[in-house]
């Protein structure tokens, strides 16, 4: 592919006259007339957005017909740069020699199953999209990757890393990446990048955790724990609930993954530390589930699956995320307000927001939702009825409502509550 | 002259580093570099963004290459004359000296 999804400036989606934050006010505001011109105004800013988003990310445009079903390919590069290579196997087909093609295959559709039990996704895009994984890549290549169209794997070099496809997280982590280039193109640099890597080691680890029947205090929140030669000094590439824990190498160098915002590594490597600097949001997640307890996937999951898909914009940095994930537990488990209370503690927690914060201080005293939170509310119109009583551990969500697109034509809630 | 180069990013996010003397580097090596610098150079002239300047933060993002969990290559020439830096994408970066990173 020739076109670069990440590396072009983007087109601003905000070059408007009025600027989206003093609309995203206005529509919030007492007076209705004005309030329903401004929500008015930023659906069609936000369609627009999602026009050049589509541009940019190939995403079919909302009209396509979803294709439903389980669509795979994978390729043989048989130690070439050769793109995509020999197709190997598809849908339908019978294992193919190759153990590799067998493990890329199996592991991606695991990964769908995933997304279409748990969210009702049709694939990267919602839209049916074909899997296609690319195996053997080069020589000695010690490293997975999602290409802007599919994912590809390299064999390890033998002295460090072993093959890729045999580690379901390794290849639900590249898998999300597709989901968040269709959903929320989080930017590959610094925070926004951080957060892509985040969400991609969190689905990761939650696709694992799925497949393994395991709970939030059963599962190991390993990225990469199975990718190593033996000669490897650690038990992992990362460490979700202990974040520069996972290894000590002498070659490698020390797990340098903080687990906090006083840490926050300020770098020009990795485009700003995205695989450094994903720990924060890593170790919030974890503080999180295992606050709320239960399977990582039935609760907190939901929570980021929402935020990531429908929330967060190309814009987000860590706080952001925050304050969305604490916005959707309320919108989806509105007779449970521990879930949101649980995550905006390990928020502050990992200090990405202050324990004095208002929107945090609004869940303590159990008021009336914040402004933020009000102007959120109609993004999920029609799933704001009390969810059925059910156990603290595993509330059931409101009704899960099915999106129509995966396009953000919904006014996005204001960051920070007006002042 | 000494060559430094290192890579960085990649799903593992490790940093890999190593360094060759200009005199140990291969016909089909200093070829490779001496492309780059004349392009680097090129870019500058035309008064483009070098690609060695990566200001972190929005909008000011070096070349990428499209997904996610891509290595980027650093190098840096030092000599009498300073030290400078080229930073590339894995798509951009000469196969031949690609190795050094992993001395």
């Amino acid at each position: 592919m020739d076109r670069a999804v990440y590396s072009e400036p983007r087109p601003c989606g905000c070059c408007f006259i009025i600027p989206t934050h003093m609309l995203e006010r206005l529509s919030t505001s007492g007076n209705r007339d004005m309030a329903a011109t401004a929500a008015r105004t930023l659906r069609i800013n936000n369609s627009l957005q999602a026009f050049r988003a589509q541009l940019n990310t190939g995403a079919p445009p909302p009209a396509t017909p979803v294709r439903p079903g389980l669509r795979r390919q994978a390729f043989n590069c048989n130690g070439t740069e050769d793109m995509p290579g020999d197709l190997a196997r598809s849908e339908n087909d019978p294992p193919a020699a190759d153990a590799a093609v067998n493990q890329a295959f199996d592991n991606a559709g695991t990964s769908w199953n995933f997304y279409k039990q748990i969210f009702g996704r049709e694939s990267v895009d919602d839209h049916g999209r074909t899997l296609v994984s690319s195996v053997h890549y080069s020589q000695g290549y010690d490293n997975a990757f999602w290409n802007g169209q599919q994912m590809v794997y390299g064999d390890g070099d033998g002295q460090i890393f072993q093959n890729f496809t045999g580690s379901l997280d390794v290849i639900a982590h590249e898998l999300t990446h597709g989901v968040t280039q269709f959903t929320a193109q989080l930017p590959y640099h610094d925070q926004s990048g951080a957060l892509n890597e985040s969400m991609s080691d969190v689905f990761g680890s939650m696709v694992k955790q799925w497949a393994n029947g395991q709970t939030v205090d059963q599962a190991d929140w390993l990225i990469g724990a199975n990718i190593f030669t033996a000669d490897f000094k650690g038990h992992a590439l990362r460490d979700m609930a202990n974040p520069g824990t996972a290894y000590d190498d002498p070659m490698l160098g020390k797990d340098q993954q903080p687990g906090h915002m006083k840490d926050y590594v300020q770098t020009q490597d990795d485009n700003g530390g995205v695989h450094i600097n994903s720990g924060i949001p890593n170790k919030a997640f974890v503080i999180a589930a295992k606050a709320i307890g239960g399977r990582s996937w039935e609760v907190i999951g939901k929570v980021w699956y929402v935020t990531l898909t429908e929330r967060l914009t190309s814009s987000a940095d860590f706080e952001k995320c925050a304050r969305e994930t604490i916005s959707v537990a309320r919108d989806l488990y509105p007779s449970d307000p521990s879930i949101a209370a649980r995550i905006a503690q390990a928020w502050i927690d990992v200090g990405v927001l202050a324990a004095g914060d208002a929107m945090v201080a609004s869940l303590a005293t159990g008021a009336a939702a914040a402004p933020a939170v009000t102007a959120a509310a109609p993004a999920l119109a029609g799933t704001a009825s009390p969810a059925k009583a059910s156990g603290p551990k595993t509330p059931a969500p409101a009704k899960a409502k099915k999106r129509v697109a995966h396009h953000r034509v919904k006014p996005q809630p204001p960051n920070q509550p007006p002042q | 002259m000494k060559l430094v180069v290192e890579r960085t990013g990649g799903f593992a996010g490790l940093k890999r580093r190593g360094e060759r003397n200009g005199e140990d580097l291969s016909p089909e090596q200093r070829a490779a570099l001496d492309q780059l610098v004349a392009a680097s150079d090129q870019q500058k002239s035309a008064g483009k963004q070098q690609s060695s300047d990566r200001p972190a933060g929005p909008g000011g993002v070096a070349e990428q290459d499209p997904g996610a969990d891509r290595f980027t290559y650093r190098l840096e020439i030092q000599d009498e004359s300073g030290t400078r830096s080229i930073t590339l994408p894995e798509s951009r970066m000469p196969k031949e000296l690609m190795g050094i990173a992993l001395q």
